[in-house]
């Protein structure tokens, strides 16, 4: 069931002031636009850095297991020397 | 009875304006230092300003000290006797001048207490980099007053202008203090600036160029006074510019919004939408940030297992070693 638009604004305030210790209602309409954008702004930063961060991990995380058949291969050719 | 109040920078600058050359209103050659201290009282009975008595009594003795050292002396600079003591306020005393700005600088310091003083809202600020109160200095140093002020100090007549050779240090020092820009003498470079600006009043004459131009004197000196003025103002705006802006570093930054009680508006649509994104946003971080910490987890074990299969790898060719050296032994046997 689709929420009524004060019911999506409940929702934002409640999240802004759990989350964020900011209560919206206090504020203008530009006001509060002005805060979201800037909040916006900064998670979507925040996203792009883990984002590349995961994306480095799981790099690494392939090379360190071909590195471990590499390894497995080379002790498996010299265990029947 | 009227109520005293503790006194700004500015209000203590112009009380001793007041008293000391050359703006005071007496005559020094004619003074001795009780009358000069009688005189002190008074401004400080007038202004309505309350000081701390152990900075009076040290402003007071350091009158009767400077008084000694340049008025009442008994030989010039160099150890030379004086026909007659303080031989006036304008003889060759760039000596006198440089006494009479130590201690009006050492009088300011001892009357305010830089260390106390606060420029801006409650927080201490860095005092060296302002003398006084923000606010006052604000209301003294738009363009225009800097200019008033300078062009009050420097305007002379053409007929007193070598009253500049014997006083350039004081009236930068004057100028500077007025505007609580509060140096050392003689240890400073934009005093060193001013005084050079003010030195060029009188070096222009040396030139001659004048005769060249066949221009009065009294016109050519107008014009180079104006300069002068000119230049002044501009070293001291831009100085009093410069520190207000390093000033204004030291000052948390009140960026944030103040909440207003608003009565609410509608609110739009694309504002719920990116409300709504935050949302979104702030739990796909959450999201990856967990798979972050799982893939670190991940990483460390394998790291861990390639350790160990390189540590076996290793002993694996110890032995391997080992044998050959056995085989090569028993057959050279």
């Amino acid at each position: 069931m689709e929420l009524s638009r004060e019911e999506r604004w409940q929702r934002i305030v409640t999240f802004y002031k759990e989350k964020f210790n900011i209560d919206l209602n206090n504020y203008s309409p530009q006001q509060a636009k002005l805060i979201i954008n800037e909040i916006n702004h900064k998670l979507n930063h925040e996203l792009e850095l883990e984002m590349k961060k995961n994306a480095e991990l799981e790099l690494d995380i392939y090379k360190a297991q071909k590195k471990i058949i590499e390894l497995a291969q080379q002790i498996n050719d010299k265990s029947w020397l | 009875m009227k109520e005293r109040r503790e006194a700004s920078y500015f209000e203590v600058v112009d009380l001793v304006d007041r008293v000391l050359p050359p703006k005071a209103d007496l005559d020094y050659t004619q003074t001795s230092p009780m009358e000069i201290i009688e005189a002190f009282n008074e401004e400080v009975e007038k202004s309505g300003l309350t000081f701390n008595e152990s900075a009076l009594a040290e402003a007071r003795s350091t009158i009767v000290e400077c008084f000694r050292l340049t008025y009442q002396r008994k030989s010039n600079f160099h150890g030379v006797p004086l026909k007659k003591p303080a031989e006036g306020f304008d003889n060759n005393n760039y000596f006198i001048q440089n006494q009479i700005s130590l201690a009006k600088i050492r009088i300011i310091n001892c009357l305010t207490d830089t260390r106390r003083i606060i420029p801006g809202p409650g927080k201490i600020i860095n005092p060296e980099l302002l003398g006084g109160n923000l606010e006052e200095l604000e209301a003294r140093m738009t363009k225009d007053q800097v200019r008033n002020y300078v062009e009050s100090v420097l305007t002379c007549s053409f007929e007193d202008k070598d009253y500049f050779e014997i006083r350039t240090r004081q009236l930068a020092v004057d100028i500077l203090l007025h505007f609580g820009i509060k140096e050392r003498i003689n240890n400073s470079q934009i005093e060193d600036k001013i005084v050079r600006v003010i030195e060029g009043l009188t070096l222009w004459e040396r030139e001659r160029e004048y005769v060249s131009r066949k221009v009065p004197k009294e016109e050519v000196y107008a014009s180079e006074l104006k300069k002068a003025i000119d230049a002044v103002t501009g070293i001291v705006y831009d100085e009093l510019q410069d520190r207000l802006a390093k000033r204004e570093k030291y000052e948390e930054p009140s960026k944030q919004i103040e909440p207003r009680a608003v009565k609410q508006g509608p609110i739009e649509e694309s504002v719920l939408k990116e409300g709504e994104e935050t949302i979104s946003t702030y739990e796909n971080v959450a999201r990856l940030v967990q798979e972050t910490e799982g893939l670190e987890r991940m990483l460390k074990e394998l790291n861990s297992q390639i350790a160990g299969l390189e540590a076996q790898e290793a002993e694996l060719k110890a032995k391997i070693a080992s044998n050959k050296q056995d085989i090569i032994s028993s057959l050279s046997k």
